[in-house]
């Protein structure tokens, strides 16, 4: 037995704890409602079975006291007859006090006819009574006299008092009673429902994601499930529901964003700016190659106009929408890009969203300058080895007279000077005097026209000569060259160069070197490579004859990879784009006719590009200068790979 | 004290572009060097006086017998003589029998020459060698 009602303290222990913590959370008033319905109930039905037990009582005492008044006519009437009629007073008043003696009456009283009256007890309110009179008959031979009225009054309020006093034990009892039922009536609902309840308002009052994990267990007897055991198996199945459903949705949001980095690292890997615009024209997706191009980083550009973000586009948002009306792809190749002092050049291609619920375009813009600067490269080389092959074809059949001219003319000038004995011998034989040959000579214009036509034939041999550089020579021997000796050695040369001296005075050009300390020697055809060289010096010298005074070339030299870099730069006028373009072309020259062959740059290029296997390039501004860049490998046999320049 | 005192040394001229092979001779003529002419390579093989001969200057493309077989046929009899090559062939390369007669790029002269007095130089600097 000391188990149970240690288990009973304990729960009641646990249920005031509880009660007293869900009260501090303003909860949990079940127990307690409950509590004062039933005892509100116990007041109604303590007072009512109070009541109820009053009357009966009440009733019965009556019935009683009636009974006994009944009694007196029986027991006392008789004998008070008779005393009355043999009008013994003493015994009269005896037996009023006889039955004076009886419980509850207050009073008797016995009245004649002549008005006689004997009364004993008290007098009191009629009210308050109950009262009985007795006619005193009297049985004298054949006649029966009345003699007298015996009056009874019992005492109600007697009962009364004996009720009230009463009314107090039967509360107590019976408020007792139904207290102990009540409280038993708790503490059952307490132990299979309340604290149940408790224990899961507690625990959905507590639950959140990270505790869902927690399942609900109750301090429950297992046995056969009852209506909780329902709720709470049916509350932990939703529980796992919901825990199932929140992983779902966890493992499909990664997936999601998995898919979605995914994807954006690839527009961000593509090397084309990938921008998409709404119907609006405001950016929704913006690239890497896009922030870096333009500057903005992509959460600054999403949401915003496309002008407004990219003002300097090669394209307009009214293209954009066109693009997106017409509902095909829009495609500009080539279009001119500035980008600072570089010119470049992009294609824009618009795709018009049209899959899907989403409308707008994808502007894709690919920098293909480099493509283009490669295409004239490659037209340039072509055009060359063409001109090359031309020239190999020929060139025997050519430099045959020309040698014929040469030499012949040659051998004529060195006829006509008079420093030769066989030339004075001769002169004598024919008895003429070579000093007036050479003055006649001279004086008609034969020693200028001699001279005219050796330089025309040195001119049509340097250009076959030239001509004939270009074609692609195999295993020719290499040297290593120490690029900046050879640098210093065709600065020397150019400053001697007769033709460059008749131009210019290359003492005034200033020489700025910029040379990378213990720079590789590059394996080449030093010959060649200062041919190159001297081209570009000789160019940029004449370039600079316009301008009077600050003149200055600068010469780079420093690795690059696995080649080297040389530069050369001259402040002279420069040229404009459409210039630069063809200035490699051969036969294409600005100067005057006579003053070069035109190939000077289109034999370097060859030479480097071809011969060489570098990169030659040439970057000008108009108003301030060019620059001509020259890679050369450090691995023979190796071609710098395209767009090694940049 | 004249060259042919000394059993004159002389330089043959192998060429079938008369204009070259003449104004050349005339020039070295000038200059003091004497020549013999020849327009084919059959032609000179066969010519009197050949011993004379120190210094030959052959042109490649020839009718008949080419330069180099010339220059092969002429070193095997006469292994003293020293060659120079006056070719218009842009693409001429060296072989390695010749290399090892003794040619060398520099004793390769392309046509034309805009001054002869290259020639005149590697002539005299081929006779420096043959004389010593």
């Amino acid at each position: 037995m000391s188990r149970p009602i240690f288990a009973w303290r304990k729960a009641g222990a646990r249920m005031t704890l509880l009660s007293h913590f869900l009260r501090s959370q303003g909860a949990g008033r079940l127990g307690r409602r409950l509590l004062i319905r039933i005892l509100l109930g116990i007041v109604f039905f303590t007072a009512l079975g109070t009541m109820v037990q009053l009357t009966i009582d009440y009733r019965k005492d009556l019935h009683v006291l009636e009974g006994q008044l009944e009694q007196v006519r029986s027991s006392r009437v008789p004998s008070l007859t008779s005393s009355l009629w043999h009008l013994d007073e003493a015994q009269v008043i005896s037996q009023l006090e006889g039955i004076l003696d009886l419980r509850d009456v207050k009073f008797a009283r016995v009245v004649t006819p002549d008005g006689l009256e004997f009364f004993r007890g008290e007098k009191a309110e009629e009210k308050a009574l109950v009262i009985r009179q007795f006619p005193l008959l009297y049985q004298a031979f054949d006649r029966t006299e009345e003699i007298g009225v015996l009056t009874v009054a019992g005492d109600r309020s007697a009962v009364l008092g004996r009720i009230k006093d009463k009314i107090l034990v039967i509360v107590v009892t019976q408020g007792v009673q139904f207290m102990l039922v009540a409280v038993l009536i708790v503490a059952i609902v307490h132990m299979l429902v309340t604290r149940h309840l408790r224990r899961m308002a507690l625990y959905t009052s507590e639950l959140n994601i990270d505790r869902l994990q927690e399942p609900l267990v109750l301090d429950k007897a297992s046995g056969t499930p009852d209506e909780i055991d329902i709720v709470v198996n049916a509350f932990n199945a939703m529980r796992e529901n919901l825990l199932r459903d929140i992983r779902q949705k966890e493992e499909a949001e990664a997936k999601l964003k998995a898919a979605e980095g995914y994807i954006r690292n690839i527009l961000d890997s593509m090397p084309s700016l990938l921008i998409a615009v709404d119907e609006e024209g405001r950016v929704t997706q913006w690239n890497q190659p896009a922030a870096r191009m333009t500057g903005v980083p992509a959460e600054d550009a999403l949401g915003r106009e496309f002008a407004d973000v990219y003002p300097e586009a090669p394209l307009t948002t009214e293209q954009i929408m066109a693009a997106m009306k017409g509902g095909v792809p829009v495609k500009e190749a080539k279009v001119p890009r500035k980008d600072g002092d570089v010119v470049g050049y992009v294609d824009v291609t618009v795709y018009p969203l049209e899959t899907g619920s989403v409308r707008g375009a994808v502007v894709r813009i690919d920098d293909v300058s480099e493509r283009v600067r490669l295409e004239e490269m490659m037209i340039q080389s072509e055009k060359m080895v063409s001109i090359g092959g031309l020239a190999a074809g020929m060139a025997h059949e050519i430099n045959n007279p020309l040698a014929g001219i040469l030499q012949n003319a040659q051998v004529i000038r060195n006829r006509i000077s008079s420093e030769l004995p066989a030339n004075r011998s001769a002169a004598d034989a024919v008895g003429i005097d070579l000093q007036s040959l050479h003055a006649y000579l001279d004086r008609r214009g034969c020693l200028r026209m001699m001279d005219s036509i050796m330089e025309s034939g040195q001119r049509a041999a340097r250009i076959v000569e030239n001509m004939l550089s270009f074609s692609r020579k195999g295993n020719v021997e290499r040297a290593k060259v120490d690029i900046c000796a050879l640098l210093d050695r065709t600065v020397e040369l150019a400053a001697n160069d007769y033709d460059l001296k008749r131009q210019y005075d290359f003492r005034r050009i200033r020489i700025v070197r910029e040379y990378e300390a213990d720079l590789p020697f590059v394996p080449c055809e030093e010959s060649k490579i200062q041919q190159v060289f001297f081209n570009l010096i000789r160019n940029g010298a004449q370039a600079m004859a316009a301008r009077q005074s600050e003149a200055c070339f600068v010469l780079r030299a420093r690795s690059w990879g696995d080649a080297v870099r040389i530069e050369i730069s001259d402040n002279g006028p420069g040229m404009p784009e459409e210039l630069r373009k063809r200035i490699f072309e051969p036969f294409f020259t600005t100067k005057k006719v006579g003053e070069g062959t035109g190939l000077g740059l289109s034999v370097s290029y060859f030479i480097v590009v071809e011969n060489h296997g570098g990169q030659m390039e040439v970057e000008s501004v108009p108003g301030q200068g060019t620059t001509f860049t020259v890679i050369l490998p450090l691995t023979p046999g190796v071609k710098i790979a395209e767009g090694g320049l940049r | 004290m004249t060259a042919d005192a000394r059993g004159e040394r002389r330089v043959l001229l192998l060429d079938d572009e008369p204009t070259i092979r003449e104004s050349l001779g005339e020039y070295l003529e000038d200059c003091g060097i004497s020549t013999v002419q020849a327009e084919s390579g059959e032609e000179a093989l066969a010519m009197d006086g050949l011993d004379a001969v120190a210094v030959a200057v052959v042109d490649i493309r020839l009718g008949g017998m080419d330069g180099l077989a010339f220059i092969k046929a002429f070193h095997a009899r006469r292994p003293g003589v020293r060659f120079l090559i006056h070719t218009g062939s842009t693409d001429f390369q060296l072989d390695p029998e010749l290399r090892a007669i003794g040619l060398t790029e520099r004793e390769v002269i392309f046509k034309p020459v805009l001054d002869m007095s290259v020639f005149e130089r590697a002539i005299r600097r081929k006779l420096a060698e043959a004389g010593s």
